[in-house]
């Protein structure tokens, strides 16, 4: 990515608005009511954390159904034993 | 050597819930993707027989889940109507599950990016696959896999401060 790293830095900042913390250790953002509200499902930004970083987070960011394990663990005990691809 | 039932469970246990999070990226709803996780395991299960141990569990799984989402695609853009003494499917327009109530902003910027820097943006981040093992699952050269992860992720920083902004 070209540019400074002031201007990375700055465009960056300005994308990610909705944390209530200075990002990459700046005074900038001080004021949480200068932010715009958060995007749902949209994590913080930790301190030196990337802005790919945080989408990577936010990808990962599915909440798990109640029971899906114990649903699919019942799957696996009681598929068949005759069940395969295999023509016998 | 064939997966044995103690083995399915132990492999369920350590992937299902990344195929769960990379089918509810994919088709946009909780119980659409449970049952895609579930039709990926009676499938993973059929095919044990031909399961090579060493080679990579999330990738041999994740292949066979993208697998189940392409077909329910494909079923969900036929619909049936009897006609005389039988059904005939008709073709209708195939609807993206992922075009359609979104839970969040980020899964409607994934629905903005092409197919297929979507999947390969996915099998990487959410499955935690390798680039290699996503190239492999995907039938393409591992450079495509990283430049296509690259677009991917430029792309969704692009429509989520556009959605920001709206």
């Amino acid at each position: 990515m070209g540019g400074s790293r002031d201007s990375v830095v700055q465009g960056f900042t300005q994308m990610l608005h909705f944390y209530s913390r200075p990002l990459f250790g700046g005074d900038r953002f001080t004021d949480p009511d200068d932010l715009l509200p958060p995007v749902a499902g949209f994590p913080a930004v930790g301190a030196g954390e990337s802005p790919d970083r945080a989408i990577d987070t936010a990808l990962r960011n599915v909440p798990l159904p109640e029971g899906l394990m114990v649903r699919m663990t019942m799957l696996a005990v009681t598929l068949p034993d005759d069940a395969t691809d295999q023509v016998r | 050597m064939a997966l044995s039932r103690t083995d399915f469970v132990v492999l369920i246990r350590d992937h299902a819930p990344a195929l769960f999070r990379i089918a509810y990226r994919l088709v946009g709803d909780a119980h659409d993707a449970e049952d895609v996780v579930q039709e990926t395991l009676r499938s993973a299960w059929k095919s044990r027989d031909s399961f090579t141990r060493g080679r990579g569990q999330r990738a041999w799984l994740a292949a066979i889940l993208r697998r189940r989402v392409i077909d329910r695609w494909r079923r969900a853009g036929k619909r049936l109507v009897l006609v005389g003494d039988g059904p005939l499917e008709i073709p209708v327009r195939a609807v993206d599950p992922t075009t359609n109530d979104f839970t969040d902003e980020m899964q409607y910027a994934l629905s903005q990016l092409p197919k297929e820097l979507r999947e390969s943006l996915l099998l990487v981040v959410v499955g935690e696959l390798t680039h290699q093992e996503t190239a492999d699952a995907l039938g393409v050269p591992l450079g495509t896999v990283l430049s296509r992860v690259s677009r991917a992720r430029q792309r969704l920083r692009k429509h989520l401060v556009a959605m920001s902004h709206a």
